[in-house]
């Protein structure tokens, strides 16, 4: 009776000792894959870092360069372009017409 | 001798503690108080010494309808190096490299020959699609690295508000403006991303814990670079055609301080600013330096005389066209007289007398404290470095000295000090604080807007509104005899045409500073433009000078900000 529960406790032991190597190399194994990852990662993120730098800065300068033409624009360039100003629209008022009705 | 178990675990915890704790010891020995040592140790064994690339947090400005344009950035590209021990042909590595990116001669071949060296730096900052090409080429001792800089854009739009990135010594650091005011902030922790992760637990809660240091962010501003070009352009055209020792001018809310441009000319290009010869350009004159700004301070003394309750619009004196206190004797303008005049006029004809008249109403004392309570000799707290500091004459005991004082002779102040005063007679008596930048957005996503008090009252709301009917009578009727005047919009504004002392303390002969201000739609003013130009030539009036570009301006803000006509 004794031998048995001593050889039951060794068997789990035995089992418990596998199942810990078993778990151990599988954390290894997600330990080096995260770190192969992260260490992509890191690449990528610095290659996107600076596409994003280079996209930023180009769309500064395009849009700097935007405003001083939109400041380039006066009314001699408007006219010069083919503008021609409107003339100032005139309403008839309620009133008016109700003058204009009177004889 | 038999152990129990409870005891075998409890001396083998033991020894896995202590183990932790000298490995715990050992790294922060090694990596937090020896790292200096181990880096330098490391760096020996590489060519080119380990540095991560910079990195800084972006500065924002803002148009009108909130899209953000980048004013301060970065731009990537190569530092170009040669090993010179693995150069064969020296002439002909230059030539190769000369085609592509023109680099000095002498310079290269002084490098190239120094054989005993494996890395030698010959240039920064090539642009990323130079660098390739020149990689391409693939000659032996040649190197190319990542290199990232400070880029402006808007090359010269608002430089002295930016300031500018530069070497002191081998430090890259932040010079001038908001460069420097906001330095902590947008300061990135160099190489963060691939640090060590112990380095990193230990500075992070060293930061966040122990010091509370400013987070890493980019910063938005309250400069809208429309704005901001079209009163550059205005500026640049005022000291051209004057040539003026110096031109500036602000455009800022009043009802809350912000600034929607700030400029002065002579400028610079911070992405060239080593082409600069007088360094003094580099720094911000609306903020740094202090003039007597003359009678543009007449409406300051005017207010305080109407919120004493001393004279009103109606008061009449008598103008002899000069007086005489403590011996000495100042004039108006003209030289002239008018006899009997009310203070309207004094205002609407820039009568000296006049504001002396309201001084010796009101008492050197209350005069004093109402121009304490403009803030006229403290600094405004605006958020850009070294403002300059007011010189003031306020507790002088001879009444000349305030009589001078009432029409902006003797007092000295800066053009930010001056608008933030000026500012008070429209938005109902508020005292507001000028800044520059409305929002910080962290790197962790956490933003925040920047907030500032509404300002104390200086002045009842009812001086206010009686300031500004006198105001807009003065832009209507007064200013260049009314031709200005804008039929749909009420407009306050003054001009001031102010003496410049010498060396020595006395007035200079021709030679004056010319300066206006004016706010829009007077009544509930959204834009206060304050313009100046230091010593003009060949123009003897501020309303010469600079009332025309300021209508100019106004029409500008009209129209960009789609202004609803007030009257």
């Amino acid at each position: 009776m004794y031998t048995r529960t001593l050889q039951q406790v060794s068997h789990r032991q035995r089992d418990i000792f596998w199942a810990t190597i078993i778990f151990i190399f599988m954390l290894l194994s997600l330990y080096i894959g995260f770190l192969s990852m992260s260490v992509v990662n890191v690449s990528v993120r610095q290659g996107t870092n600076d596409k994003i730098i280079a996209l930023r800065s180009n769309v500064a300068q395009l849009e700097f360069q935007y405003v001083a033409l939109q400041n380039t624009l006066t009314t001699e360039t408007a006219i010069e372009k083919g503008y021609i100003a409107s003339l100032p629209v005139e309403y008839i008022t309620k009133e008016s017409r109700l003058s204009l009705a009177r004889p | 001798m038999s152990t129990s178990p409870v005891f075998r675990i409890r001396i083998i915890s033991f020894f896995v503690i202590v183990v932790a704790l000298i490995f715990i010891g050992n790294l922060y020995l090694i990596q937090i108080v020896h790292s200096e040592d181990y880096r330098n140790k490391a760096d020996r064994q590489y060519i080119k010494p380990n540095q991560s690339v910079f990195d800084r947090g972006t500065i924002f400005f803002q148009t009108k309808d909130g899209d953000r344009i980048a004013a301060a950035t970065l731009q990537s590209g190569f530092t170009l190096s040669i090993n010179p021990k693995l150069l064969k042909d020296d002439d002909l590595v230059y030539e190769k490299i000369n085609t592509i990116y023109p680099i000095n001669k002498d310079d290269f071949l002084a490098k190239a020959s120094k054989k005993t060296d494996p890395y030698e730096e010959v240039a920064k900052h090539i642009p990323t699609e130079i660098g390739l090409k020149i990689d391409a080429l693939n000659i032996a001792g040649v190197s190319l690295y990542k290199d990232r800089w400070r880029y402006y854009p808007g090359l010269k739009l608002a430089s002295q508000v930016l300031g500018f990135m530069s070497f002191k010594g081998d430090e890259y650091k932040a010079q001038y403006g908001l460069e420097r005011q906001y330095n902590s902030i947008l300061t990135r922790n160099q190489g963060a991303v691939f640090a060590n992760f112990f380095v990193e637990l230990f500075s992070n809660i060293n930061k966040t814990v122990l010091k509370k240091e400013d987070l890493e962010g980019d910063i938005i501003t309250t400069i809208d670079p429309v704005v901001q070009g079209v009163l550059e352009n205005k500026i640049e055209e005022l000291q051209t055609k004057y040539k003026g020792k110096l031109t500036g001018g602000i455009i800022m809310n009043p009802q809350n301080g912000e600034i929607y441009a700030m400029s002065s000319s002579p400028s610079f290009n911070p992405n060239n600013f080593k082409d600069v010869s007088d360094v003094n350009v580099f720094s911000n004159p609306n903020v740094e330096n202090v003039y007597e700004m003359g009678s543009i301070i007449k409406p300051l003394t005017m207010a305080a005389g109407i919120d004493a309750g001393v004279v009103t619009a109606q008061t009449t004196y008598n103008d002899k066209g000069f007086l005489t206190l403590n011996k000495k004797t100042f004039y108006n303008f003209d030289l002239k007289g008018r006899g009997l005049v009310n203070m309207q006029e004094v205002l609407s004809q820039s009568l000296n007398t006049g504001v002396a008249f309201v001084v010796s109403k009101l008492g050197n004392e209350k005069f004093r404290d109402y121009m304490y309570a403009f803030g006229l000799n403290e600094k405004t707290g605006i958020d850009l470095p070294n403002e300059g500091k007011s010189i003031t004459n306020y507790e002088s005991k001879q009444d000349i000295d305030h009589a001078t004082a009432s029409f902006g002779q003797g007092p000295a102040f800066s053009a930010i000090q001056t608008t933030r005063a000026l500012a008070s007679l429209g938005n109902g008596g508020l005292l507001v604080t000028p800044h520059v930048v409305k929002r910080i957005e962290s790197r962790i996503g956490v933003a925040k807007d920047v907030k500032f008090n509404e300002g104390k009252r200086v002045l009842k709301v009812e001086t206010s509104k009686a300031i500004t009917d006198m105001l807009v009578i003065v832009f209507d009727k007064a200013l260049l005899g009314g031709k200005i005047k804008m039929e749909h919009y009420s407009m306050a504004a003054k001009t001031g045409t102010a003496q410049i002392a010498g060396p020595n303390g006395k007035y200079l002969e021709n030679s004056y500073l010319h300066s206006f201000f004016g706010y829009f739609p007077a009544y509930d003013p959204k834009y206060i433009v304050f313009l100046f130009t230091v010593e003009p030539q060949g123009v003897e009036y501020a309303s010469h000078s600079l009332a025309e570009p300021y209508s100019e301006i106004a029409k500008f803000l009209i129209n960009h900000y789609e202004v609803a006509p007030d009257r």
